[in-house]
C-alpha cells in the first residue's frame, strides 16, 4: 500500500462500515420484523411467525384461507381483493412494457449504431431525457395528454407510459454492447452472400442476446419499481402493486405490508441477479 | 453465379428502409408519447383554468404570476403573496441539503472503495448499487418503521433510557431529507468513485513530499481533481430529490407541501391544470439547468487538460 493511502485509513474504514450498515440495516430490519408475531405493536419483537406471509399467500389464493392466523382481527389486507388484482396488473404491465421496450429500444440502438445521420448525437442525448426528467412530470404530462385525447386510463395507458422511458434504458444497454462488438462477422456474412435479414437473424442477434436479456430484465425491474408514473396513468381497476401498496401505507402500516415489501425486494433482487448472471463477461472473451 | 453486390435499385431502397425500420418506431413513440405530452403541459401553463377544472384557450401568464406571488388583477389579487414561492424555496433548500448530506456521507465511502484492490473494489461498488434495485417505495416504507413514534429508533432510544418520551421524528423535513439521502446515495457514490479512481497517487505523494499536510493535500490536490465527480454526484442527488413525490407524502406526512406534492395536488385535488403545468414546467427547467452543470464541469476538465 502506498503512503498516500495510509493517512486516516482507520477512520475511512470505520466510516465505510457505518456506510454499509446505513445502506443495509433498514432492509434487514424490514425482513426481521416481517416475522414478528406481535399483533399489537409491530415494532416490538415478541416471537417468530410465518403468518404474515401466509396471510398474503391466502389472500392471493395460493394457500387455503381456512386456518386461523395470528392477528386475524387486523384485517387490513388479508381480505382485500385489490392485492391480487394489483399483482396481476403489475405482472401484465411489467412483462408487456419490458417486451415492447426491448423491441423498440433494440431497434433504436441498432439504427444509431449503423447509420450516420445529421443530429445523431443530439438524438442519443434526447433519448436520455425521459429517464432524467422527474417521474412526476412525465406521469402528469402523460395524464394531461391521455385525457386530452380521451384515452381511457387502464392497463394499456400504464404499459404505454412505461414503454416510453424503459425503451431508453434498453437502448443504453444494447447500445453499449453494440459499441464493443466486432463488425467483421457481419461483413463476412454479407460477403458470403447472406441477405441483411439473414445476417441480422443468424449473426447479429446471437451476439446481442445477452444484452437483449439484460435490457429486458432491467426494464422489468424498473417497471416493477415505478410508483409515480403508474400512480397518475392507471385507472381505478388497473392499479399496479406499488400504487396499491402506496395507498395502503398511507392508510396505515401493517405487518402484512412488511411481508409484501420483503417479497418485492426478493423478486427485484432475484431479477437483478439473473440479469448480472446473463450479462457476465465470459472468460473466453477478451 | 450469384453475386453479393446488390443492384443499385435495391441498395437505394435500403438506404432509407434500414433507418426507417430501426429508428422509426422509437421516434414515433417519443414524438407521440413524450414530445406531444410535454409540449401540451408547456402550452397549458400559459392558459387559465375555468371553473369546471378545464382550461380556457386564452394565452395568459397568470399561472406563473401566481407561482412567484406577483399581484394579478385577473385573479383579483392586488398584493404580493409568497405561498408558492416559499414552497419552491423550501423544496430547493431541502433537495440541496439532501445532496450535501449525501456528499459528506458518500465521499469518504467512495474514497475508501476506490482505493481498495481490484477485486474488492468492484464487489463493494456492487454492494452500494444493490439496495437501489430493491423497490424505492419499499425502502421509503422501511424509514417509516424506523422513524415512527412507536418505530424502531424510538423504541431503541427508550429501551436504552436515553429518552423517556418518544421523539417526533417522522413528519419533519429532516426525516424527509434522511430518507432521500438513503434513497439516492448510489447516485452520489458512483460518480465520486469514477473520479476518485482516476486520481493519480503520485500527485498525493508529491504533495506530501513538498511538505503539505493531509488537510491541505485534500483541499488543494484531491478535491480539485475529483471535482467533476463531486458536481455530478450533487446534481444527480439534487435532481431526483427536488422532484421526489413519495418522501414528502409518506415521510413528510403530505400536509407540508413540496414541489412534487404541490404539483400532484394542483392536478388531482385543486384541478387547476394550468397552474400545475406551470409548476411542472418550472421543475423541468430547473432539472435541465442542473444537468447542464455536469456537462459544463466535464468540458472544463477537458479544457485544462494538464491534470491526469
Amino acid at each position: 500500500m502506498t503512503r498516500w493511502a495510509m493517512p486516516g485509513q482507520r477512520a475511512l474504514q470505520a466510516h465505510a462500515w457505518l456506510f454499509f450498515l446505513f445502506l443495509y440495516a433498514p432492509i434487514a430490519m424490514l425482513a426481521v420484523y416481517s416475522f414478528n408475531a406481535n399483533t399489537v405493536s409491530m415494532m416490538t419483537w415478541s416471537g417468530f411467525t410465518f403468518d404474515w406471509y401466509l396471510r398474503v399467500f391466502a389472500n392471493l389464493g395460493l394457500i387455503s384461507s381456512d386456518r386461523s392466523f395470528v392477528g386475524t382481527e387486523n384485517l387490513q389486507l388479508y381480505s382485500d381483493p385489490a392485492l391480487g388484482r394489483s399483482l396481476k396488473s403489475t405482472l401484465i404491465v411489467g412483462f408487456t412494457s419490458a417486451s415492447l421496450s426491448t423491441l423498440i429500444g433494440t431497434l433504436t440502438a441498432i439504427g444509431l449504431d449503423r447509420y450516420r445521420f445529421w443530429g445523431r448525437k443530439a438524438y442519443y442525448g434526447f433519448l436520455l431525457v425521459p429517464i432524467v426528467i422527474p417521474d412526476i412530470v412525465l406521469g402528469l404530462a402523460l395524464l394531461v395528454f391521455l385525457s386530452a385525447i380521451a384515452f381511457p386510463l387502464g392497463r394499456l395507458s400504464v404499459i404505454l407510459s412505461h414503454t416510453i422511458f424503459l425503451s431508453s434504458y434498453v437502448t443504453i444497454v444494447v447500445g453499449s454492447r453494440l459499441a464493443g462488438m466486432d463488425r467483421s462477422l457481419e461483413e463476412a456474412s454479407a460477403d458470403l452472400g447472406a441477405r441483411p435479414l439473414t445476417t441480422f437473424r443468424r449473426v447479429l442477434l446471437p451476439q446481442l442476446a445477452p444484452a437483449l436479456v439484460g435490457g429486458f430484465l432491467l426494464a422489468l425491474v424498473i417497471s416493477f419499481d415505478d410508483l409515480v408514473i403508474a400512480f397518475f396513468t392507471s385507472g381505478v381497476g388497473s392499479t399496479t402493486l406499488p400504487v396499491f401498496l402506496f395507498s395502503a401505507i398511507k392508510r396505515n402500516v401493517s405487518p402484512e405490508i412488511n411481508a409484501i415489501a420483503c417479497l418485492m425486494i426478493f423478486v427485484s433482487t432475484a431479477i437483478v441477479a439473473l440479469a448480472l448472471f446473463v450479462r457476465r463477461p465470459k472468460s473466453t472473451e477478451n | 453465379m450469384t453475386t453479393s453486390v446488390p443492384n443499385v435499385r435495391s441498395s437505394r431502397r435500403q438506404a432509407w428502409l434500414g433507418p426507417l425500420l430501426t429508428l422509426g418506431p422509437g421516434m414515433v413513440m417519443l414524438l407521440v408519447l413524450f414530445v406531444v405530452p410535454v409540449s401540451l403541459v408547456t402550452i397549458y401553463s400559459f392558459l387559465t383554468s375555468d371553473t369546471y377544472g378545464g382550461v380556457n384557450w386564452t394565452p395568459s401568464l397568470s399561472s406563473y404570476k401566481r407561482l412567484i406571488g406577483m399581484p394579478d388583477l385577473e385573479e383579483l389579487r392586488d398584493t404580493w403573496e409568497f405561498t408558492y414561492l416559499l414552497i419552491i424555496m423550501k423544496s430547493v433548500v431541502l433537495a440541496a441539503f439532501t445532496a450535501l448530506i449525501a456528499l459528506f456521507v458518500g465521499y469518504p465511502a467512495a474514497y475508501y472503495i476506490a482505493r481498495r484492490g481490484d477485486r474488492q473494489k468492484y464487489f463493494l461498488l456492487f454492494l452500494v448499487t444493490l439496495p437501489f434495485f430493491a423497490n424505492a417505495l419499499v425502502r421509503m416504507y422501511a424509514w417509516i418503521l424506523i422513524l415512527r413514534k412507536d418505530g424502531i429508533l424510538n423504541n431503541a432510544l427508550m429501551g436504552l433510557g436515553i429518552i423517556s418520551e418518544p421523539l417526533q421524528m417522522i413528519y419533519t423535513p429532516a426525516a424527509v431529507a434522511v430518507a432521500m439521502v438513503y434513497q439516492y446515495l448510489p447516485f452520489m457514490v458512483l460518480p465520486l468513485f469514477a473520479s476518485i479512481e482516476k486520481l493519480d497517487g503520485a500527485l498525493i505523494e508529491a504533495s506530501f513530499d513538498l511538505g503539505a499536510r493531509r488537510f491541505t493535500t485534500f483541499r488543494r490536490v484531491v478535491l480539485p481533481v475529483t471535482m467533476p465527480g463531486v458536481v455530478a454526484g450533487l446534481v444527480l442527488v439534487f435532481v431526483p430529490a427536488l422532484g421526489n413525490f413519495v418522501a414528502p407524502t409518506l415521510i413528510g406526512g403530505g400536509k407540508d407541501l413540496y414541489l412534487a406534492t404541490l404539483l400532484s395536488q394542483s392536478f388531482l385535488t385543486a384541478r387547476n391544470w394550468p397552474f400545475g403545468s406551470a409548476v411542472a414546467t418550472f421543475l423541468s427547467v430547473v432539472v435541465v439547468l442542473a444537468l447542464l452543470a455536469i456537462a459544463v464541469t466535464d468540458r472544463q476538465k477537458d479544457h485544462t487538460g494538464a491534470r491526469p
